[in-house]
């Protein structure tokens, strides 16, 4: 954290700077201080020229948990002033880092083409002096390569799932999810299509590693006759999945699992109907000590959930449950 | 509010002509600009206190290329309300 500096300190560099006495200019920064809040209880937004804008938000009541007992509380809604900076003082203080652009990562654990990548890449740093046009070619490229390379991960860890497991159910879903993202996929394959020999190397290898995964599909599908049926739950007055988790596994983090068995993408995440039946995906795991394929479906979970936000518009949970995903495919891969 | 009514409002209230008052304003803000780019925090009284803060590289889900990227680090402003600030914005609705 960064060091402070006290209001009188302030107040003197101010006067210094500006050869004004201390009194005024200590009188000056409570008066624009007091303008300010004025300004935000009349209209609800102030701003300093060039400096940032300040705004008071209503938050909605929302159920919140007691963070020493855990018990749930209703914190109930209110205001808060929020702050967002221009862009005179983002780029002032961001000054250092700003060189720094924001990149597509490639799964490190896959096959010899990462490494050809991560090469490519160190030469790129090496030479440096490489235009602006050429980087746009190789991020395309990028964002290519990794896409193939994530389905390629899914197919590999959907087929090895479904050699662990006797549930029907879960296969399904899981074909379905590496489905869905070779279409994620394919697009942007088309998009980059004409980029030459190499790309389509690689489209093929991919082609190549979705028709694996078919084949073990339609094994386990003749397998799968074992299917038992599903625990269900009612939803109460007042419950939201985070409780319903709670009660169900003991951890209110699980929930996603309960939005992926039950709703599909096009679903607002935060919003569920009384009495509505929900299926219960059983753990492979315990709830403290979980196996692989359990963190695995967390991950996909997680990262349904997130795009659900995304469809709903809220991007900020997207992000947020973007990251949990992450951090499950990390204990997945551990 | 624009910066020239918020100037106009203060000289009056300060007894300063609108010169000084500008003067005194651009030397607030690119004071406390300078302080935060310094990496140094600072509490405004009654309002509520700002620091700078590197957020550090992490890993992020892109909507619109629906996948994971890597953000670089970045340093960014903060701002938290005083307790002041709260209870006068709440306190009055629920009178």
């Amino acid at each position: 954290m960064s060091e402070k500096v006290t209001y009188s300190e302030i107040i003197e560099a101010l006067s210094q700077k500006t050869g004004f006495s201390k009194n005024k200019s200590e009188a000056f920064s409570k008066a624009l201080i007091a303008q300010i809040k004025e300004e935000l209880e009349e209209t609800g937004k102030a701003s300093i020229t060039n400096f940032g804008s300040f705004k008071v938000k209503e938050i909605a009541e929302r159920q919140g948990q007691n963070p020493q007992t855990g018990e749930p509380i209703i914190i109930p809604a209110h205001k808060r002033v929020t702050f967002s900076p221009y862009k005179a003082l983002r780029e002032v203080v961001n000054a250092k880092y700003a060189h720094l652009e924001s990149e597509l990562i490639e799964e490190s654990d896959q096959s010899v083409k990462a490494e050809s990548v991560a090469e490519q890449r160190k030469a790129d740093a090496g030479t440096e002096k490489v235009t602006h046009q050429r980087k746009r070619v190789n991020n395309n490229l990028l964002v290519m390569i990794t896409a193939i390379l994530v389905v390629a991960v899914i197919a590999m860890v959907s087929a090895w799932f479904l050699l662990n497991t006797e549930d029907k159910e879960v296969a399904q879903q899981q074909s379905q999810s590496s489905v869905e993202s070779s279409n994620v996929a394919n697009p942007l394959g088309s998009q980059v299509e004409n980029e030459g020999p190499k790309m389509e190397q690689v489209e093929a290898s991919a082609d190549q590693k979705t028709q694996q995964t078919d084949e073990t599909e339609i094994k386990e599908g003749d397998m799968g006759a074992t299917e038992s049926e599903m625990r269900t739950y009612r939803v109460k007055t007042n419950e939201w999945y985070w409780v319903i988790s709670k009660n169900i596994y003991g951890k209110s983090q699980f929930w996603p699992l309960l939005f992926q068995e039950n709703f599909t993408t096009d679903h607002h995440p935060d919003s569920i109907a009384e009495n509505t039946e929900l299926k219960i995906p059983e753990l492979q795991g315990e709830v403290g000590n979980l196996e692989r394929a359990d963190y695995q479906r967390l991950f996909e979970a997680a990262m349904m959930v997130a795009e659900a936000y995304h469809n709903a518009g809220l991007e900020e949970k997207a992000y947020e449950y973007a990251r949990y995903s992450r951090n499950w495919e990390r204990a997945a891969n551990q | 509010m624009t910066k020239a009514e918020v100037l106009k409002q203060l000289s009056e209230d300060l007894d300063l002509t609108q010169k000084e008052t500008e003067e005194l304003y651009d030397s607030f803000v690119s004071g406390l600009t300078t302080l935060l780019s310094k990496n140094k925090g600072f509490t405004l009284p009654g309002f509520g206190s700002f620091y700078a803060e590197v957020r550090p590289e992490h890993t992020s889900y892109n909507p619109h290329y629906k996948q994971m990227m890597k953000i670089p680090p970045k340093k960014v402003v903060h701002f938290n309300q005083s307790s002041t600030l709260k209870r006068e914005l709440n306190g009055e609705r629920d009178e």
